[in-house]
C-alpha cells in the first residue's frame, strides 16, 4: 500500500499539480480579503499590502517598518516586536522552504503565467550566460541590505522620513499587486520630495522593466528577489529538505535543462547531498525531468516525499504516446 | 567436358564471406548455450536475412547513414529518413579496409572505410553524415568521400563542461538538422519531431525494462543476445524493433517466474567497457560467456550508450526540444574521446554497484587511442573502488583466439574464487 | 560544501556588520543629537506659531472658547506631527499594556486652562462612556483616556458659568481617529456611526465622506467636510459655525434647515518645492456658535438667555493628489517598456544573426 502511494506521488503530473496549487495560492493571497483572511504580517511571499484586498502581508514591509524605529527604542523592550515579527517569518517559512516561491507566491506566478503566454506564442526563451548570471546573482542581496540597512539608518537619522520602507517603493509588486483589485493609484510618481520622486519611477522602471523581463526570461524577478535572499539565509531550519545523491547521478543535465533559474550545480555537483541554492525556488521541475531512480528528491522531516523515478519521468515525457498507428516512421 | 567454372566477383566472394562469419556467431547463439530464448529468433532471422540473404529492409524511405552515434536520431526519424548506423563488425572488410587505411588503425574504422570502398551495401545510404568524434573516424571521412558518397560533416566538440562547447553542439545540431532539411526537402514542424523524441525514448525504455532483468540473481538472458538486439537497431525498421523487443520482455518475463537460468550456478557476473562489439565481432563476450562468466551490463557505445539517456523537454516547441535533443547527445555521453573521462568511471562504478557485479571486462581495439589511454584512469579508478578488472587488447583477426580466452578464463576463476572465499 | 561555507559567510558578514552599524548609530545619536530628527524640509518654525511658554495662566473670561489639543502646550514643538503612533506613548510608559493618549483643554494661544469647572466625557470606539483621567501635576491639567482599539474617540468638556443673566454653555469636543499598524480591527460601518448623546446640549459632528475607509484617513486640503450642528438631539438651524486656519484663514457658515453646513478646506500651504513636506499637519479650529432665550436656573443661579460656544478642532495634511502624478508614471512606465523590449529584441536577434542560416 505505502509502496503504491508512493508510485502515485512520484510519477505524478507535476505540471498540473504545480498549476492547481499556484492559482489557489494566488487568489487566496490576491482576493482573500474580501473574505477578510488575515494571515498576518510576516509572510514570506511577495504578497503585498498595497493591495487592499490581500489576505497576508509580505515580511519584507513589516520588517523595514520595525526597523525604522529611533534607535534609542531600538534598544529598550519594544525591540521584542522585531524578534515576534521574526519568529512568526520563520515558523510560517519552515513549513516549505523555499517552496513558498515556486508554489505560493503570486508574483512568481503571476511570472509563470506571462511565461505560459510566451510559450502559447511560440517564442523562444531567453537564457544568462554563465558570466551575466554570476554576475547578476549579487543583486538580491544588494537589495536584501536596503531592506535591512536604510530603515536603521532613518532611526538613526542619517535619512528622512521620506525613505521609509525604501525598498517597497521600489518594488515592482507594489505597483503591480493592486492592479489586480482594480487599484491603479500606485502607478503615481510621488513628487513630494526629491527622494520620493527617485525611487517612486525606480519602482515604476522596474514595473515595466518585470513585463518585459518575465516574457523573455523565466522567472525573471525571482533572480533578484530580496526575499529569497532572506530565505536562502534561514533555509536549513525548516523541515523540508532538498537533496541530490550525486553516486546515482550521470550529470546528463536534464535538470540543468529545465531549471527556471539556470542553477547549473544540480547537475554538475556530485559530492554534496543538499542541493539547495540560493537562487532555488523549488519547483521541483528538475525532480520531475530527472530519469534516474532516486537521484534527486525531495523531503519532508527526511522522509522522502517526491523522487526522481525513471517510471515517472517516462510518464511526464509521455514516451509512449506517440501516434502508434502511423507505419513508417512518422 | 564441361566445366564450368563460375568464377566468383569480388563482391560475390565478399557477401559469401560475411554471410559465413554471420552465420557461424548467429548458429552459435542458437545452439551453444542453455535455455535458448524463443524470441531472439526474430533476431536471428534479421541478422540471417540482412547479412546471409542481403536482403534490403528500407527500399521505401531515404537511408541517411550515421557514423557515430551522436548523431541525432530523432531529427531524421522526424524528417522522414531512416537513420543506419554504419559501424561494421566484419573481418572481410577490415581485410579490404587495411589496404586503404595505416596499418595501425582501429579495426573498427578500418573495417567500415573497407565496406565503403567495396560499396557492397544491402541498405545503401544515399547520405552520410560523420561528426568529429575520434580521429580516425575524422580522418575517415574524406576517404570515404573520395568514394563517390556524399558525406557531411558535423561539429562535435572535444570537451562537455563548458558553455561555449554547449552552444557550440547546439549550433552544430541546427546546422546538422538544416542540411537534413534540405536534403529531404521536407520541414521540421513540432509534431513531427515530437513524436520521433517520444518514440525514441519508446524504444529506450524498452531498453531499461529489459535491463531490469539483468539486475536478478538469476539472469534470464545472455549478454550476447542483448548485444544482439542493441546492435539491430542500427539498422531495423523501428517498429518492427519494438515490437519484437516487448515480445522479448514478455518472454523474459515468464523466463524469471519460472527462474530458468542461462548460466551457471555459481557465474561471475561481469561489466563489459570499451570499444564496442559490433556484429559479427562478438570474440570477446563469447568467450566470456563460454567461459562461464554472464555479462549483466555494459558500457559501450553499440549498446547501453545509445539507450541510456532519454531526452528531457521543458517547452515543447520546436526551439526547446532541439536544445533539449543537443544536451543529451552532447552532457550525458561517456565516450572516452573527450577530455575528462569522470562521467565514464562513475557510470562504470554506478553500473557495477547497481548490477551486483564480480569484474569488470575493459577491451579496447588495437589502435584506438582513446579506449588505451583511459585504462589507466579506469584500472586505478576500480581499483580504490575494490572492484577487478581486466584489460584486453584486441582486433578483428580471428586468429587471436586462443591467448585472450587464457586470459579471460583466468580472469573469471579468480572471480569465482574471490566469491567463494568471501563467502 | 562551498556554498555552505559561502552562505554562513555572508550572514555572519551581514550580521556583524549589522550590529556594528546600530552600536555606531546611536553612539552617533547620544553625542549629535537631534532627536528624532529630519534632514529635509525643517518646519519647526511652522509648529511653533502656536506654542508659547505657557508659564502664566491667564484668566478666562466665559465667552472666550476653550478647546482640546493632542499637543502638549507646556513642551516646545519638538519631534514631527503626522508620524502614525506606534501605540501612543506607549515606549516612555515602558510597557504599559494599553496605550493611553494624552490631551490637554487650552484657550486662545495655546494657554492652559484652569480653575474651570468642567464635566468631562469620553466616548470609546463602541460609543460606551468611559473615563477620563485626569492628573494634575504643578497646576497642569493632563486628560488621558485609554485607546485600546482603533477607531474614533470622542471626548467632551462642558463648562456651565452664569454671569449677568446669561448661561455660557461651553463645549470643548474632539474627535480621534487611533490608527495603530498591526492591531486586527477591521474599518466598516459600525465604525463610522456618528455618535448620538445626550450628556451635552448641543453637538457638533462631522459627516463623514464615502471615501473614508482606514483607520489612517488624514483629512487634505481641499476636502469638502461637511457637519451636522444639533442642540438637545434635534437639528440646529440657522447656527454660526466659525473655521479658523492657522493661516489667518477664516469662513462663516450658517447651518442649513436640517443643521448641517458644509465647507471646502483651502489650499494655503505653497513652500518652495524642496521643502514640500506631505506629512505637513495644520491644525485648524471649528467653532459653532448659538444664543436662544430661555429662562432657567442652575444652582441658585437664574438666566434668561443660553449662548452656547462648540469647540472642534481639526488637523489636516496636504492632499496627495497635489503631489502624486499619474501621466508622468505612466509615461515613464511606457517608456521603459518600449526602450527595453527593443533592446533585448535587438540583442536576442544580434545574438543569433551569425548564425541566420540555421534558423529552424
Amino acid at each position: 500500500m505505502k509502496s503504491r502511494i508512493k508510485n502515485f506521488i512520484n510519477n505524478g503530473d507535476l505540471r498540473k499539480v504545480r498549476f492547481w496549487i499556484q492559482l489557489i495560492s494566488f487568489i487566496l493571497f490576491v482576493y482573500g480579503g474580501y473574505l477578510a483572511i488575515n494571515l498576518g504580517s510576516s509572510f514570506p511571499v511577495f504578497s503585498c499590502p498595497y493591495n487592499d484586498k490581500t489576505a497576508a502581508t509580505c515580511y519584507l514591509i513589516s520588517l523595514q517598518h520595525q526597523l525604522a524605529m529611533p534607535t534609542e527604542v531600538l534598544f529598550s523592550p519594544a525591540f521584542i516586536s522585531i524578534l515576534i515579527g521574526l519568529v512568526t517569518f520563520i515558523a510560517w517559512f519552515m513549513i516549505l522552504n523555499k517552496a513558498w516561491c515556486g508554489y505560493m507566491c503570486p508574483f512568481g506566478t503571476l511570472q509563470d503565467w506571462i511565461t505560459a503566454l510566451r510559450k502559447k506564442m511560440n517564442i523562444r526563451f531567453s537564457i544568462y550566460t554563465q558570466n551575466q548570471f554570476e554576475q547578476l546573482s549579487k543583486i538580491k542581496y544588494l537589495f536584501l541590505i536596503i531592506v535591512l540597512l536604510f530603515p536603521l539608518l532613518i532611526g538613526a537619522g542619517v535619512l528622512s522620513n521620506n525613505w521609509s520602507a525604501s525598498f517597497c517603493q521600489m518594488c515592482p509588486a507594489r505597483v503591480i499587486s493592486p492592479m489586480f483589485t482594480g487599484d491603479f493609484s500606485q502607478w503615481t510618481i510621488d513628487f513630494s520630495s526629491k527622494t520620493n520622486m527617485i525611487l517612486t519611477s525606480l519602482g515604476i522602471s522596474f514595473a515595466a522593466l518585470f513585463f518585459v523581463g518575465s516574457f523573455v526570461k523565466k522567472r525573471f524577478f525571482c533572480f533578484f528577489c530580496p526575499m529569497s535572499a532572506l530565505h536562502y539565509i534561514f533555509a536549513d531550519t525548516s523541515i523540508v529538505k532538498f537533496r541530490k545523491d550525486g553516486s546515482k547521478c550521470t550529470r546528463c543535465g536534464d535538470c540543468y535543462a529545465v531549471c527556471d533559474m539556470q542553477i547549473k550545480d544540480i547537475a554538475d555537483d556530485v559530492t554534496s547531498t543538499n542541493i539547495l541554492r540560493d537562487d532555488c525556488i523549488l519547483c521541483l521541475k528538475c525532480v520531475a525531468a530527472c530519469p534516474e531512480d532516486d537521484a534527486l528528491h525531495f523531503d519532508i522531516l527526511n522522509i522522502k516525499a517526491f523522487s526522481s523515478t525513471k517510471e515517472g519521468f517516462e510518464k511526464r515525457m509521455n514516451i509512449g504516446s506517440y501516434t502508434k498507428n502511423n507505419e513508417a516512421n512518422k | 567436358m564441361n566445366t564450368n567454372h563460375n568464377i566468383e566477383s569480388p563482391k560475390e566472394k565478399q557477401n559469401r564471406h560475411k554471410a559465413m562469419e554471420a552465420i557461424k556467431l548467429l548458429n552459435t547463439l542458437r545452439e551453444d548455450f542453455k535455455a535458448p530464448i524463443s524470441s531472439m529468433e526474430y533476431f536471428y532471422d534479421l541478422f540471417e536475412r540482412v547479412h546471409c540473404k542481403h536482403e534490403s529492409l528500407h527500399n521505401d524511405k531515404t537511408k541517411i547513414g550515421t557514423m557515430c552515434i551522436q548523431i541525432p536520431s530523432e531529427i531524421i526519424y522526424a524528417l522522414d529518413g531512416v537513420p543506419i548506423r554504419l559501424c561494421n563488425g566484419f573481418y572481410t572488410d577490415d581485410e579490404i579496409g587495411s589496404d586503404l587505411m595505416p596499418q595501425k588503425a582501429c579495426p573498427l574504422i578500418k573495417a567500415t572505410v573497407g565496406h565503403f570502398a567495396s560499396g557492397n551495401f544491402t541498405d545503401k545510404p544515399d547520405i552520410v553524415f560523420s561528426p568529429t568524434t575520434c580521429d580516425q573516424k575524422t580522418k575517415a571521412g574524406t576517404t570515404i568521400e573520395s568514394f563517390g558518397y556524399k558525406l557531411i560533416d558535423v561539429d562535435f566538440p572535444r570537451t562537455k563542461e563548458s558553455e561555449a562547447s554547449r552552444e557550440y553542439w547546439r549550433r552544430s545540431v541546427k546546422q546538422f538538422a538544416v542540411e537534413l532539411s534540405k536534403f529531404q526537402g521536407k520541414k521540421l514542424t513540432k509534431n513531427n519531431l515530437r513524436d520521433a523524441i517520444k518514440k525514441i525514448g519508446y524504444a529506450q525504455s524498452l531498453y531499461h525494462k529489459l535491463s531490469e532483468f539483468r539486475k536478478n540473481e538469476i539472469v534470464p538472458i545472455l549478454g550476447l543476445d542483448v548485444f544482439l538486439v542493441t546492435n539491430a537497431f542500427f539498422f531495423d525498421k523501428i517498429d518492427n524493433w519494438i515490437e519484437a523487443t516487448e515480445k522479448l520482455l514478455g518472454e523474459l518475463e515468464i523466463r524469471t517466474q519460472q527462474k530458468i537460468t542461462v548460466t551457471g550456478k555459481a557465474s561471475p557476473r561481469i561489466i563489459y567497457t570499451g570499444s564496442p562489439p559490433i556484429f559479427p565481432n562478438y570474440k570477446i563476450p563469447q568467450i566470456i560467456e563460454e567461459s562461464d562468466g554472464i555479462i549483466v551490463a555494459d558500457e559501450t557505445c553499440s549498446s547501453n550508450r545509445m539507450f541510456n539517456d532519454m531526452v528531457a523537454v521543458d517547452e515543447w516547441n520546436i526551439y526547446d526540444m532541439m536544445d533539449s535533443i543537443s544536451d543529451k547527445y552532447l552532457k550525458a555521453c561517456t565516450c572516452p574521446i573527450f577530455t575528462k573521462n569522470e562521467d565514464r568511471i562513475r557510470r562504470v562504478i554506478q553500473l557495477a554497484r547497481e548490477y551486483k557485479a564480480d569484474g569488470v571486462i575493459y577491451q579496447a581495439f588495437a589502435g584506438c587511442t582513446v579506449y588505451e589511454m583511459e585504462q589507466r584512469s579506469v584500472l586505478e579508478a576500480m581499483e580504490k573502488e575494490g572492484i577487478p578488472i581486466l584489460y584486453l587488447e584486441s582486433d578483428y583477426s580471428p586468429s587471436q583466439g586462443g591467448q585472450l580466452s587464457t586470459r579471460v578464463e583466468a580472469f573469471i576463476e579468480s572471480l569465482k574464487t574471490r566469491r567463494r572465499n568471501k563467502k | 560544501m562551498a556554498t555552505l561555507k559561502k552562505r554562513n559567510k555572508i550572514f555572519l558578514f551581514s550580521l556583524i556588520i549589522l550590529v556594528l552599524l546600530v552600536v555606531g548609530l546611536s553612539v552617533y545619536n547620544k553625542y549629535a543629537h537631534k532627536g528624532y530628527a529630519i534632514k529635509e524640509a525643517s518646519k519647526q518654525e511652522h509648529q511653533c506659531q502656536k506654542c508659547e511658554n505657557v508659564s502664566n495662566v491667564k484668566k478666562i473670561d466665559p465667552q472666550t472658547p476653550i478647546y482640546f489639543t493632542l499637543l502638549d502646550p507646556t513642551k516646545k514643538t519638538e519631534g514631527r506631527g503626522g508620524m502614525h503612533s506606534h501605540g501612543g506613548d506607549g515606549y516612555k510608559n515602558g510597557r504599559s499594556r494599553i496605550p493611553n493618549q494624552n490631551a490637554w483643554l487650552v484657550f486662545g494661544e495655546n494657554n492652559l486652562v484652569s480653575g474651570l469647572n468642567l464635566e468631562t466625557f469620553v466616548f470609546d470606539t463602541k460609543q460606551m462612556q468611559k473615563d477620563l483621567k485626569l492628573d494634575n501635576k504643578m497646576g497642569i491639567a493632563t486628560y488621558s483616556f485609554e485607546v485600546p482599539k482603533n477607531g474614533y474617540y470622542n471626548l467632551f468638556a462642558t463648562s456651565e458659568i452664569v454671569t449677568n443673566d446669561t448661561l455660557f454653555y461651553r463645549v470643548a469636543k474632539l474627535e480621534y481617529l487611533n490608527g495603530k499598524h498591526g492591531s486586527k480591527d477591521i474599518y466598516n460601518e459600525d465604525v463610522k456611526k456618528e455618535l448620538k448623546t445626550d450628556k451635552v446640549k448641543i453637538d457638533l459632528v462631522r459627516l463623514k465622506d464615502q471615501d473614508e475607509k482606514s483607520f489612517f484617513y488624514r483629512t487634505s486640503m481641499g476636502d469638502m467636510l461637511k457637519f451636522k450642528a444639533a442642540i438637545d438631539g434635534k437639528p440646529l438651524k440657522n447656527a454660526d459655525i466659525t473655521v479658523n486656519l492657522n493661516s489667518g484663514w477664516s469662513k462663516n457658515v450658517k447651518t442649513d434647515a436640517n443643521g448641517t453646513a458644509s465647507f471646502t478646506l483651502v489650499r494655503d500651504y505653497f513652500p518652495a518645492w524642496d521643502r514640500f513636506d506631505k506629512r505637513y499637519k495644520q491644525d485648524m479650529l471649528i467653532t459653532l456658535k448659538y444664543s436662544e432665550d430661555k429662562n432657567g436656573t442652575i444652582g441658585d443661579q437664574k438666566y434668561k438667555s443660553i449662548n452656547y460656544i462648540l469647540t472642534y478642532p481639526l488637523s489636516y495634511y496636504p492632499n496627495s493628489s497635489d503631489y502624486q502624478s499619474y501621466s508622468y508614471g505612466l509615461l515613464i512606465g511606457l517608456f521603459i517598456l518600449v526602450l527595453s523590449g527593443i533592446i533585448v529584441y535587438i540583442y536576442r536577434r544580434n545574438r543569433t544573426k551569425p548564425f541566420k542560416e540555421i534558423k529552424i
